[in-house]
């Protein structure tokens, strides 16, 4: 083995001829300086980070932030009820009075967007709430169990799958009358098997891993290894599919009240809105530009705040 | 092949059982008989016309005579519009919700296809954004607002378009943009995607290698692949056409089935409800059947992977 000379004499020379003070003492701050790497964040700090990069996936936070905001403190501002009539100020245009007009009773349709927002946000949430938990009970329980469970589950997701969810919805309403807890019911009935499906395929895949025989192999019990490591390492597609589910509910919802199976009056959310809206069409189009505007806005902020999060949750993008 | 149809036709047929079985069900467990009404009959009446409709039986065998009547086509009648049976209807309302669908469906394909195609391939920026700001309003903005919008613009408005019926050819354009509206845009999206994918493939590179032009990779070699995810979308296009036809017909006031559904739910007449229910059910676990064999005839491996 030869040895690397670190500097010939001459350069030895060199350097003794140097003063002290050539050299000097650099500052804490700068010590690494020279030192690449990415700085180190845990996995949700790097999807938060990769998130707020996309302009698009912001601008659908604030949006969405507004709506919420607007949601819990409209009625507040407005000092008006839904369903407070004034007879004496019947199709009013908006003024400062009331900010977005009446409708045919003379109630204020600014409160009424309001609690429409409150509908079907809590529809849109509470419906992808419920779908996430059963679903991956549900999908994991399957993928991880397999065999002769599997099959049986999982036909009895193809089956609920084949019916578009509409139909149930749609007939779960006409039994249990037609409101706010109904169309939860009706819209948890049915699409809760998209996030089943992919749970399972996502366990059936991650449970062939090593880390999970490591885990088993520590004598770590099913329960563990399903919830803390299998369903741990799904949560990327869980969530994407979670927040196109918030979309998909508040769309179901403003459906249903459009064709008038929905929310019932004096109780109205923006798909009834837009409903009662429609025969005043060629007089008073204005009172329909409100509820359509504000369902069009609040999917397009859950739409891009999904689109942002499938390409921040996906390790291929990274 | 045979197996994996076979497989998809029991599920079919298990769906078909489990919706009708859950249909009756709901139909038996709705409040208040169907004889009830404002006036007070004569009990004896009521007894007559409950043996009639064997609702005198107990449940399971009416359960039962209901399976039988389901399996000689005999869908039930309209409590609300007597001597109307729910079959006389589909046969009437079908073809106009057909023809409607129809053309929603082509506009569809031909459009999203499209979209998708040239959004896959162009190296203009500004056409992507184009197409891809198009493709987000169409998954965000519902179809029946779409409607209100059109109707407000072009009839209110320029007094261009027609809104009532389904008459000349005018008459189709609002209701089928309004029903192709979203489908078009998740067309779009998934023939980019899936386009992109396979243009990036190694035997796209290969075929390019061989001196094949450019134009004949496209068509022959990627679309063909690209095609795959785009079958398997036929199934719930069309369900999705079918219950978007429901707000459409109602807002167009198109007499198809979709219209009748509608008024059958708010006028609360059950047995219209429940037979249209099995019938549209039916006609969705169809057509996903359709749509599912014909993906495995084009793909082989879904038939082999899911034996």
């Amino acid at each position: 083995m030869d040895y690397k000379v670190l500097a010939s004499p001459e350069e030895l020379k060199e350097l003794e001829s140097l003063s002290q003070d050539a050299f000097k003492k650099i500052p804490e701050d700068e010590k690494n300086s020279e030192y690449i790497a990415a700085e180190s964040l845990t996995y949700f700090a790097d999807v938060w980070r990769r998130l707020t990069k996309n302009k698009l996936t912001v601008f659908g936070m604030i949006i969405l932030l507004i709506v919420i905001i607007f949601a819990i403190l409209g009625p507040i501002i407005s000092g008006y009820t839904y369903d407070g009539q004034d007879l004496m100020m019947r199709n009013a245009l908006p003024s400062l009075q009331h900010f977005f007009g009446t409708d045919k009773f003379g109630r204020d349709i600014f409160t009424r967007v309001c609690y429409g927002a409150r509908i079907s946000l809590t529809i849109g949430f509470s419906a992808a709430l419920i779908n996430l938990v059963i679903g991956t009970v549900y999908g994991g329980i399957s993928g991880y169990v397999g065999g002769r469970v599997d099959l049986i589950m999982m036909r009895l997701v193809d089956i609920l799958y084949a019916i578009p969810s509409t139909m149930y919805v749609i007939l779960i309403m006409v039994v249990l009358g037609a409101n706010m807890y109904s169309v939860l019911v009706g819209i948890c009935i049915s699409s809760w098997v998209g996030m089943a499906r992919l749970v399972r395929n996502q366990v059936l895949t991650l449970k062939q891993q090593e880390f999970a025989m490591a885990a088993k192999v520590l004598g770590a019990s099913h329960r563990r290894i399903l919830f803390k490591h299998l369903i741990i390492n799904s949560m990327g597609p869980i969530i994407v599919n979670f927040t196109f589910m918030v979309p998909s509910a508040i769309f179901t919802e403003a459906y249903l009240s459009f064709i008038g199976v929905g929310i019932s009056a004096p109780m109205a959310s923006w798909g009834t809105l837009a409903q009662d809206a429609r025969p005043l069409l060629d007089s008073y189009p204005i009172q329909m530009v409100w509820p359509v505007v504000a369902i069009c806005i609040t999917m397009f902020a859950l739409n891009f705040v999904g689109d942002g999060l499938t390409e921040a949750l996906d390790p291929k993008k990274k | 092949m045979i197996k994996y149809i076979l497989k998809r036709v029991a599920i079919g047929l298990a769906t078909l059982f489990i919706l009708t079985t859950v249909v009756f069900v709901l139909m038996k467990s709705l409040p208040g008989g169907p004889f009830d009404s404002e006036r007070v009959t004569d009990p004896r009446v009521i007894e007559i016309m409950e043996r009639a409709y064997n609702l005198d039986k107990p449940y399971h065998i009416q359960y039962l005579l209901y399976l039988r009547d389901l399996l000689q086509g005999n869908l039930g009648e309209s409590f609300k519009k007597s001597g109307i049976t729910v079959n006389s209807m589909i046969v009437r309302l079908t073809p106009t919700t057909m023809k409607l669908g129809l053309v929603a469906m082509v506009v569809s394909i031909v459009f999203g296809l499209t979209l998708g195609i040239i959004s896959a391939l162009t190296k203009k920026q500004w056409v992507r954004s184009i197409i891809v700001v198009f493709a987000t309003i169409g998954v965000s903005v519902p179809g029946f607002l779409l409607a209100l919008l059109m109707i407000y613009a072009f009839t209110v408005h320029l007094h261009i378009l027609p809104t009532m019926g389904l008459t000349s050819w005018k008459h189709y354009i609002m209701p089928s943009l309004a029903l192709s509206f979203s489908p078009v845009a998740y067309m779009t999206r998934m023939t980019r995607s899936s386009l992109s994918e396979v243009l990036r493939q190694d035997y796209i590179t290969m075929a390019r290698a061989t001196g094949l032009s450019k134009l004949d990779v496209i068509i022959r070699h990627a679309l063909k692949n690209a095609m795959l995810p785009i079958v398997t979308y036929l199934g719930p296009l069309i369900s999705g056409l079918l219950t978007g036809s429901f707000v459409v017909e109602t807002m167009f006031a198109i007499p198809g089935i979709g219209r009748e559904f509608v008024s059958a739910i708010t006028g609360r007449d059950y047995p219209v409800i429940m037979g249209l229910t099995i019938f549209i059910g039916a006609f969705v676990i169809v057509m996903n059947l359709v749509s599912d064999i014909a993906a495995a005839v084009v793909d082989p491996r879904i038939r082999l992977g899911s034996k």
